[in-house]
């Protein structure tokens, strides 16, 4: 196991999802906005997005949530940056999320 | 707009109706099956070596994991076949032929016919599901590329993937060769030295024999078993003279398309009697790529709406109905088992990937065919779903069914835990499982469903009967049902049913003021990018300066395309073209159909076999042909299959959408958010003329404002040349779009008129072979017609 990476602030946070999308998913990263919708406007599928977000919760060390999330409720990167931040604060006790925003 | 004049169906009456699947040979014992509900399926026989397709492993490369399918072994067939095949005309290895001309043979015996009729005949089926057609592409591309190495000649040396030149240049043959999949020679001369050698080193007609003998097929002319060839040999001596063969693909919709099809041409007057329907089979590679999907059943048991639903099982299965106007039924006195009052089709456009099922274009194919009829959603008393046993197209079609259901809720019930998914006939078997309910005046109960997937409309707005129900007429309504059909690259369809009330008088069919049908913008994508005014020179002169082919085809830009890079690199070039094609119009002429979006939809004229599906289909049976050979042809055999799987990547999820030949269409729909109806047609060389009649239908009728008729020709696959007839050095690729909507709607939105496109005459029946479009003799083969058309505008503006 490799130990999880920190939760960054907003903008380096959503840096990090666009790039690890493009890797993943192989999309051209300037195509990936925090609002661009991953499977209506990047072509995205289902299972596709499954294994993202499964990659992202791994990444972040929050596997343990995988089986309470729905992928299609959060359909953007931006979506997908409030989710990761939101169970950071869950994780750190705190109804608060990250630090900045 | 189109919503509002939909058009209206009441005048079409089917008179009779023929079945072949898992279990049953005939209406009535499809009925007992659907009654007594005892499930179909088995492991294959015969050919179909699972050992050689299958692992419980899902994850092992070009293997799919599902054991079991419908197969019809069983079949009885119609006597007189059975004397045909007594005689030698038909073979049982003749299969989807043999399963039609049973249905064929069946339907029409109820039916009169008079001197003079014309018919046609409209028939939902693909290539993609022949093990027939997939055996013969694996026997002649094998045979062809081991001899070729054993020969040491230019076509080993160039491996799979030999392109042999390009016209206007010199041709090289061979060393071209890492360029791409196919091969397509410069001229025809050098074509007979390069397909001369191909065809055949001295080995080819030993391999060829040798396999043939190893899939126990007679040596059957390969081009004989494209879909339209099969429909024509079936139909053989059966229908009027004349009748014309058009084959539908929406996937697993097909056949519900086909019927509203035929029902078009009837209204239209093209007709006096359609026989219309669906053929599908069982392969090893269907079953491989959709279970790459995880689409099929891993337990190997079809439940439907269940909690236990863990994928589909395909069947193989024909049906057909034979269909009149009312008028001309009661005329002739044939039974009138029930009558098409209204169909709806939608795309689901954008917001899902092209085969995610979404239940917001379910629904509105059903609203469609509720207005289109004439009728609220309380008038309609149940429904025969769709109901495939997959997880996300289950939860989909309840959502929809429930979405469109009256207050008092929808009942609903689907027969593919019995037979399983007849595939491209099953819009036809399921319109003779909602005729048999309205004859026997029953609803059969519906077979696989013990829990309700949790959080489902089922027992809420949705009401799935567990035992069989009578079905009796409500305040005097006549009795309708309604049947969904479902295809892949979301086409989806809705057809009314309702029994004939003998007093209702006849409507007469609604009048049609003339609005000619217009074409208002085309694009043409040809190989080295030649400029719009050489485009039009080379239309007008006949005279084609392009290279015959764009050698390896390098994937649009990502905006063009919108799929992952991963995804572009299992889709066939058909499907790239076609979105780099659209691409090229939105750049001349922007988005011409955003003010009609939702009745805008995509005709597609294509033949053959996409080039990335024979590919795959090699990679799925290097191990059935491993086992074959010993010596210097497994030498050459594990060359050559060591050079197909570099070429071609690992079947995977992305597989199916990307070799599926209606998916050409479907994308356009996906990428531009269409919400009319998108289809693929195949008539062998006639295809784009077809495409074209069936665009001028749709829109004559209302069901379309705006119809992209998409036409493509991609070279064929080395060594596949004997499949398509056409000599390889006459073959050019190119992609061709036109833009043709009604004068009336042209004028609206003020958009310029080039032409207008006046329907008929009808391609006469033929037979789909290859003949001569100009007198250049280069061949576009399924897009000639669209070209010609062209050709004649750009000859007479100059």
């Amino acid at each position: 196991m490799t130990t999880p990476a920190p939760v960054p602030t907003t903008p380096e946070l959503l840096e990090e999802l666009r790039r690890i999308c493009a890797e993943a998913v192989e999309i051209p990263i300037d195509k990936i906005t925090a609002e661009a919708d991953l499977a209506a406007d990047l072509g995205v599928d289902s299972l596709t997005m499954d294994e993202f977000l499964v990659l992202v919760l791994q990444h972040y060390g929050m596997s343990a949530k995988v089986n309470s999330i729905q992928t299609t409720s959060y359909p953007t990167i931006g979506a997908l940056a409030d989710l990761v931040q939101r169970l950071n604060g869950e994780r750190n006790g705190g109804g608060n999320s990250g630090p900045d925003d | 707009m189109a919503e509002e004049t939909a058009d209206q169906m009441t005048e079409i009456a089917v008179v009779g109706m023929g079945i072949a699947v898992p279990g049953a040979s005939s209406p009535s014992e499809f009925w007992r099956l659907l009654t007594t509900g005892r499930p179909q399926f088995s492991e294959p026989s015969g050919n179909y070596r699972l050992d050689s397709f299958w692992s419980a492993d899902p994850d092992a490369e070009d293997r799919g994991y599902v054991r079991v399918s419908g197969f019809l072994t069983g079949l009885h067939p119609h006597p007189r076949l059975a004397a045909e095949i007594a005689d030698g005309l038909f073979t049982h290895g003749d299969s989807e032929a043999v399963w039609l001309r049973h249905c064929l043979l069946q339907a029409s015996e109820s039916v009169t016919t008079r001197d003079g009729d014309r018919g046609c005949c409209v028939i939902g089926g693909t290539g993609l599901t022949s093990r027939r057609l997939d055996e013969v592409i694996v026997t002649e591309t094998a045979a062809h590329q081991i001899s070729g190495r054993l020969a040491g000649g230019a076509s080993a040396v160039a491996g799979a993937s030999a392109v042999t030149g390009t016209a206007g240049t010199d041709s090289v043959v061979g060393t071209d060769s890492a360029a791409g999949a196919y091969a397509v020679a410069g001229t025809a001369t050098d074509s007979a030295d390069a397909d001369g050698a191909d065809a055949d080193g001295a080995d080819a007609g030993r391999l060829r024999s040798m396999l043939h003998g190893h899939f126990g097929h007679a040596e059957t002319p390969p081009s004989q078993l494209l879909p339209d060839q099969v429909v024509r040999a079936a139909i053989n001596g059966l229908v009027p003279g004349g009748c014309t063969v058009t084959v539908v693909d929406t996937a697993c919709s097909s056949a519900l398309f086909a019927i509203d099809l035929g029902s078009r041409h009837l209204l239209a007057g093209d007709c006096e009697i359609a026989y219309c329907g669906g053929m599908s089979g069982v392969t090893p590679r269907y079953n491989t790529a959709f279970a790459k999907l995880g689409w099929l059943s891993r337990r190997g048991r079809l439940r439907v709406f269940d909690r236990l639903a863990d994928g589909t099982l395909f069947s193989e299965a024909a049906a057909v109905v034979v269909l009149k106007t009312l008028r001309r039924a009661l005329a002739d006195k044939d039974p009138v088992l029930g009558l098409l009052v209204g169909f709806g089709a939608s795309s689901d456009g954008r917001g899902r990937s092209v085969c995610a099922a979404n239940p917001t274009g379910q629904s509105l194919c059903i609203q469609r065919a509720h207005r289109a009829a004439g009728v609220d959603a309380s008038q309609v008393d149940w429904v025969v779903a769709h109901g495939t046993g997959t997880a996300a197209g289950d939860a989909a079609e309840l959502a929809a069914l429930a979405a469109t259901a009256p207050p008092t809720g929808r009942v609903c019930a689907s027969h593919k835990a019995v037979i399983g998914h007849p595939g491209w006939s099953a819009g036809a078997v399921s319109v003779i499982h909602a005729l048999l309910a309205l004859g026997y005046g029953r609803i059969p109960a519906h077979r696989g469903l013990s829990t309700p997937v949790p959080d489902s409309p089922i027992g809420t707005c949705v009401d799935v009967p567990a035992q069989c129900r009578p079905w009796i007429r409500q305040d005097s309504q006549p009795r309708t049902v309604g049947v969904s059909s479902f295809g892949f690259g979301g086409t989806n369809g809705h057809l009314l049913i309702r029994e004939y009330a003998a007093r209702r008088p006849a409507k007469p069919p609604a009048p049609t003021s003339p609005d000619p049908v217009v074409l208002v913008a085309w694009a043409a994508h040809l190989p080295g990018e030649p400029s719009r005014g050489e485009i039009e020179h080379m239309l007008a002169t006949g005279t084609w300066t392009c290279p015959r082919s764009f050698g390896r085809y390098e994937s649009p830009p990502f905006d063009e395309i919108r799929l992952p890079a991963r995804t572009a690199r299992s889709t066939d070039r058909s499907q790239l073209m076609a979105l780099h094609l659209a691409a090229m119009l939105v750049a001349e002429h922007g988005e011409l159909w955003s003010p009609v979006r939702d009745t805008t939809g995509v005709i597609a004229a294509l033949s053959g076999p996409a080039p990335l599906a024979v590919g795959n289909l090699l990679r799925c049976y290097a191990s059935e042909l491993t086992g074959l050979f010993t010596g210097a042809d497994a030498e050459a055999l594990a060359a050559f299959l060591r050079d197909a799987r570099a070429e071609t990547p690992p079947t995977s999820r992305d597989t199916l959408p990307g070799i599926m030949p209606n998916i050409m269409a479907a994308r356009l729909a996906n990428r531009y958010d269409l919400h009319g109806l998108t289809m693929l047609v195949d008539s062998g060389h006639s295809s784009g003329h077809t495409a074209l009649d069936v665009a001028a239908l749709y829109l004559a009728t209302g069901a379309l404002d705006m119809a992209l008729v998409l036409a493509v020709n991609v070279a064929v696959p080395a060594g596949l040349a004997r499949l398509t007839g056409a000599e390889p050095g006459r073959i050019a690729e190119g992609a061709f779009l036109l833009a043709l909507t009604r004068c009336s709607v042209a004028l609206r939105h003020g958009w310029q008129v080039h032409a207008e496109i006046p329907r008929g005459p009808r391609e006469p029946a033929g037979t789909g072979t290859v003949r001569d479009p100009d007198h250049t003799g280069t061949t576009f083969q399924a897009a000639d017609a669209v070209v010609s058309l062209l050709a004649a505008l750009h000859r007479n503006s100059r």
